[in-house]
């Protein structure tokens, strides 16, 4: 597959009698958790010029997930075990002053399938000092069901982000983006029942709409010799009043061929506002999903990339490992989940 | 948070400072980008959102440099 996107990238640039500049990557990462949860996500792609203006890009990802945690557990379906694969295809037109993107995702797994198109709109302003951009989105999602009852169901988003970057001096980068995203349609998981009273059991139900908000400062500060320090501050309110604050700060500093970074993040949210730890009698919305009650979390890690040419071309190696813990507050059956995610990627430019 | 958003726009080019081409040679450094690479940042808001309540907010390029 990966040289078939590379081929595929060639050939379009030779028509193009453009400089191709192909440049393709690989990566793997693997996810484990406490809660009995492993992903191994693998992805692929390249992209290359097909003209002065224009470049164009594709990648592959599979996600191969196995679960026996509280969650699947508790819906009585055992150990799972599934396969998500997604594609993306995308094109950028653009030059010195502002750029053209548009992208689509096919991603599908057994009971779920998904059109995503992004398109995304750059302007340079004030002599390069500023840029603004818009980033519209739509999504269509099918849902279905593996097993018991047949089920389907569709869920659709649109929505946008908007943002300003800034140069605010030779050592420092702002940005400050806002966005707004509205999804309608079926949003529970088919498999999750609640408990309720005495002991009788509903499918979850949600709200069939909900409006989310993202505000986004980030600021990147030029440090000493070739290192940097990257701060990023995201505030988040949906309609159905879950808010949540995430602060993250990475500090890359460069050692000749090598890269080293360490990086932390910290996310806490309130509870959607039908969360309940347990419900006494039946109500309009009932989940028992742990993603809609309160919870913090946090991430501590570190990357190591290394540059080495090989055959007159620079390939680049990247090692990168997280830790991470969560806690849930409200949720009786997992109040601790602690796990790593390890990750290992190549690139090349030919 | 429509409001916050305003004013802080406002305010940031309230104090606009021109950064001369010529000075930009750090700015245009991969460790400075927002986007320093697409294909991990994906995989991990992957791993967030998929364990988190909130999503999105993670979109916008540029930097000075003319390569957004």
């Amino acid at each position: 597959m990966r040289l078939q996107l590379i081929a595929a990238l060639a050939a379009l640039a030779r028509v193009g009698h453009a400089d191709p500049d192909v440049t393709a990557s690989a990566r793997l990462a693997v996810y484990s958790d406490s809660d009995a949860t492993s992903v191994t996500t693998s992805s692929i792609a390249a992209s290359g010029n097909v003209s002065e203006h224009v470049r164009v890009s594709a990648q592959y990802l599979v996600d191969a997930v196995s679960s026996a945690s509280v969650d699947v557990v508790s819906s009585a379906t055992g150990r799972i075990h599934d396969l998500r694969h997604e594609v993306t295809t995308g094109a950028a037109l653009g030059d010195s002053e502002g750029s053209v993107q548009l992208a689509y995702t096919y991603s599908t797994e057994h009971d779920w399938t998904s059109h995503t198109v992004r398109l995304g709109l750059a302007r340079d302003f004030l002599q390069h000092n500023l840029t603004l951009g818009i980033e519209p989105a739509l999504g269509i999602n099918r849902i279905g069901r593996r097993g018991g009852v047949a089920f389907h169901d569709e869920m659709t988003s649109i929505g946008a982000e908007a943002y300003a970057t800034y140069t605010a001096s030779p050592r420092d980068l702002v940005s400050i983006g806002y966005g707004l995203a509205d999804q309608l349609g079926y949003q529970a998981s088919p498999y999750r029942f609640v408990v309720y009273s005495d002991l009788r059991a509903v499918r979850e139900v949600v709200p069939r709409t909900r409006l989310r908000q993202t505000v986004t400062l980030r600021w990147n500060h030029h440090l000493f010799d070739d290192s940097a320090l990257r701060t990023q501050l995201r505030a988040y309110r949906d309609s159905w009043e879950l808010t949540s604050i995430t602060a993250v700060a990475e500090y890359i500093v460069g050692l000749g061929a090598l890269d080293l970074g360490v990086h932390v993040r910290g996310y806490a949210q309130t509870g959607a506002r039908f969360y309940r730890a347990s419900y006494p009698i039946e109500m309009p919305y009932m989940t028992a999903d742990r993603e809609l009650s309160s919870l913090v979390d946090g991430t501590a890690g570190a990357t190591l990339s290394y540059v080495h040419p090989l055959a007159g071309r620079d390939v680049r190696y990247e090692l990168a490992g997280d830790a991470f813990g969560f806690a849930f507050s409200e949720f009786p059956a997992l109040r601790r989940r602690t796990g790593v995610v390890l990750g290992l990627g190549v690139a090349v430019s030919l | 948070m429509k409001r916050l958003l305003v004013l802080a726009v406002l305010a940031a080019c309230g104090g606009c400072v021109r950064v001369a081409p010529y000075q930009r040679g750090r700015l245009a450094k991969p460790k400075m980008q927002l986007q320093r690479d697409a294909q991990a940042t994906e995989i991990e808001q992957h791993v967030y959102e998929s364990r988190e309540g909130s999503a999105g907010g993670y979109g916008g390029t540029g930097g000075g440099c003319g390569c957004n």
